[in-house]
């Protein structure tokens, strides 16, 4: 369930748009197939968990690249959850100040929502686990109320012609949202905390497929409502998907009730990043003052939300070009090769249970 | 920290959350809104200087000293502002300087292009209410020949606001196939894509010396983002029957019949597109489907045989409005009856023939249209009148 609200909070937002701008109205194909590929990665860190029981990445990067490369790697594992917090709260700034709260600048919202969210994350993983298990249910209805009500005016025929340049545009685009499902590599850090780790890939593949089911579903509904052409314009097309719904003079406008669930969604997302980061900056820097790292890590995530990116359009450059990549790195190919380095090593750790 | 001080420091942080009561951070009471409910925008180029003129119709609040009680005054309480400015944001903007109030488009229910606008700049006004967060995507949008601003002034029948006069307008004229309004997600569609030409619904004086009432009849018709022409009431029914299928019709054909003019009134009509290439240029077959009555036949016995007769008569008479839509789409150039993207969409493989000039292709593309009229009923009565000599 938190892996499942991990992926689509922020994904939902932005992958319509940026997918529609260059795979066109096959857009729905490619969260569909980024969902499918999402599998690699799960079972990657999964598999990699599972051969350093009780473990988290931050722990057992030592035991297997050694203890200066290990230490390297665990605290460049920690920069990235930062970043990707980092970017999380700032998309949902950039979001809040074009839907609903323009003129407010950005640096209140990103100050409270990281207080917020860093406060919930210091009380530990239980309390965000059990926010969730309120949130969620308002998140889905929020999300289907937003899709389904605007179904009325969709227009199917706008998906055609399906795949009309072969596949390729859609395999090219696959790593863009391929980054926002990559996020379930959160994993790494949380699969000790579970209390039956055994489980963990058959209940983290319902997280991956009903993400994939929802994403591709509201894929769909922005292409049929809005038509590629426009979707691809747009920043958060869902938000003006939202806004075309309409039933006479009586059920209209209704996008801003959706709006807070949406960002208690996001909050949960945001919260749990916030409690890996600490995690990964206590398990790799040192365990001596935990407060310290905590604040710090607060302070980080504020200032890099609010000053490091100038503006909207240096967001979407840097989430379109440079992000994925990073990401991609971080979630797939950093696990794969520390998973082969291990196969071939042989090598196994860990407290067993 | 001791238990007191965390006890204070508490007491003081819920204090301070009460800061936070008195709402957001740009938070605007709706006594200080100005809503705006319609727009016309006009352009001019002189000199070398670009101007752009927005009239806007701000609803006028009911003012507590109303002594005739708001809601039963039947007179209008729309005001007309005006913003000039060189940029089309500034022209917007410019309009708040009259005001006590913000202006908020939160509640724009119409926007009417002039010619010149539509002529010259569609593209950056409508770039630029789409970047706008307050723009909404079931907005109405129409185009008139000359300038827009003074429709704004034109006086509500029947009901109280400009704005309700013409949303239920639209669909009046959709209804008695004259118009049809235009959403702005619309038209942002047609234009933005890359193999259909975009439409916008005409708004008329009910009379040529500028009465003070308007209508909606006929289409402006675009090539790209240039306005390039117009369809008259004729040309505009015969688009609507060619791009969708109609229900709760009310349009009227007249064709003659023997020596007598008869009407055809169309309740509901079907469409249905058939794309193919020929030696590399598009066929399109159009099939027509209308079912109608003839409520008006001229004192005329008709029986089951004569009925037959008369739909084919019915079917030539709309056909014949279709006909002469699609001769004005090759006249102005522009494929407004969506038949090239219909090819895109369910031809990928004939469309990449002709991709890189399918204005070409349509040029040369042969379009037939069919029409199949049916005839269901002759009113209430079952006899003509039969009268003495």
């Amino acid at each position: 369930m938190l892996l499942f609200i991990v992926m689509t909070s922020t994904a939902i937002l932005f992958i319509p748009g940026l997918t529609a701008l260059t795979a066109k109205q096959n857009a729905w194909l490619v969260s569909l197939g980024a969902g499918i590929s999402s599998f690699g990665v799960l079972i990657i860190s999964t598999k990699l968990a599972q051969r350093f029981p009780g473990l988290t990445i931050a722990e057992y990067l030592p035991l297997i690249v050694g203890k200066i490369g290990g230490k390297v790697l665990a605290v460049s594992y920690f920069l990235f959850f930062t970043v990707l917090n980092i970017l999380v709260v700032r998309e949902t700034s950039e979001f809040l100040t074009v839907s609903a709260l323009f003129g407010t600048p950005g640096i209140p919202i990103n100050l409270v929502f990281v207080l917020i969210c860093w406060y919930s994350a210091q009380k530990g993983i239980e309390v965000i686990v059990r926010m969730n298990q309120f949130i969620l249910p308002l998140f889905v209805f929020a999300y289907l109320m937003a899709c389904i009500l605007a179904i009325p005016k969709a227009d199917p025929s706008s998906l055609l012609p399906i795949l009309e340049d072969g596949i390729s545009p859609v395999m090219q685009n696959i790593w863009i949202p391929v980054q926002w499902y990559g996020e379930i590599a959160v994993l790494l850090m949380l699969i000790p905390l579970m209390n039956k780790p055994q489980e963990v890939l058959r209940k983290a593949s319902y997280a991956v497929i009903s993400a994939m089911l929802l994403l591709t579903f509201g894929s769909l509904t922005v292409l049929t409502v809005l038509g590629a052409d426009v979707a691809g314009q747009m920043i958060f097309p869902i938000w003006f998907t939202a806004k075309t719904i309409e039933y006479g003079n009586y059920i209209q406008r209704v996008e801003l009730l959706a709006l807070p669930l949406w960002l208690t969604g996001i909050m949960v997302k945001s919260s749990l990043l916030f409690y890996v980061t600490i995690l990964a900056a206590r398990q790799s820097v040192g365990r001596k003052h935990p407060k310290l790292i905590a604040a710090s890590v607060m302070v980080i995530v504020f200032s890099g939300a609010s000053f490091l990116i100038p503006n909207t359009m240096a967001l979407l450059e840097f989430l379109t070009t440079y992000w994925p990549s990073v990401s991609l790195l971080f979630e797939v190919v950093l696990p794969l090769l520390l998973l082969a380095i291990t196969l071939i090593r042989k090598k196994k750790g860990g407290c067993r249970q | 920290m001791t238990s007191k001080a965390k006890r204070y420091a508490r007491i003081i942080l819920l204090i301070l959350s009460l800061l936070f009561l008195s709402g957001c951070w740009s938070r605007n009471e709706v006594e200080d809104l100005a809503m705006l409910t319609g727009g016309a925008i006009d352009y001019s180029f002189e000199k070398g200087q670009e101007k752009y003129e927005g009239q806007w119709l701000i609803i006028s609040p009911p003012s507590s000293s109303n002594s005739d009680g708001g809601a039963s005054s039947s007179k209008s309480t729309d005001l007309v502002y005006k913003g000039e400015g060189e940029t089309f944001m500034e022209s917007t903007t410019g309009l708040n300087k009259q005001l006590p109030r913000l202006q908020t488009s939160n509640h724009a229910i119409f926007i009417i292009y002039g010619e010149n606008m539509a002529k010259e700049v569609t593209a950056k006004v409508t770039e630029n209410f789409l970047r706008y967060p307050e723009s909404r995507p079931n907005e109405w949008l129409f185009v008139t020949k000359g300038n827009a601003g003074l429709f704004i002034q034109a006086k509500p029948t029947l009901v109280s606001n400009l704005f309700k006069q013409i949303k239920k307008q639209q669909e009046i004229a959709l209804r008695t196939g004259v118009s049809r309004g235009v959403t702005f997600l619309e038209f942002c569609q047609w234009l933005l894509s890359t193999d259909r030409d975009p439409v916008l619904p005409q708004i008329k004086w009910n009379d040529e010396n500028q009465s003070d009432s308007l209508h909606i009849e006929g289409f402006g018709v675009f090539r790209s983002d240039k306005l390039i022409g117009w369809l008259d009431r004729d040309e505009s029914t015969g688009y609507l029957f060619l791009t969708q299928d109609l229900k709760d019709g009310l349009m009227t054909f007249k064709f003659g019949y023997g020596s007598q003019m008869i009407s055809y009134q169309v309740g509901a009509s079907k469409h249905k597109i058939k794309a193919e290439l020929v030696d590399g240029k598009p066929v399109f077959r159009i099939s027509i489907q209308t079912v109608g009555t003839v409520p008006d036949n001229s004192n005329f016995q008709i029986s089951a045989k004569s009925a037959s007769q008369m739909e084919t008569a019915a079917a030539e008479s709309v056909r014949a409005k279709a006909l002469k839509t699609i001769s004005k789409a090759r006249e102005y150039d522009t494929d407004f009856l969506g038949l090239m993207q219909y090819l895109h969409r369910h031809k990928p493989s004939a469309w990449k023939e002709v991709e890189t000039d399918w204005r070409k292709a349509f040029r040369e593309a042969e379009i037939e249209v069919e029409v199949q009229a049916k005839i269901v009923a002759e009113g209430t009565l079952s006899q003509s009148f039969d009268l003495k000599d």
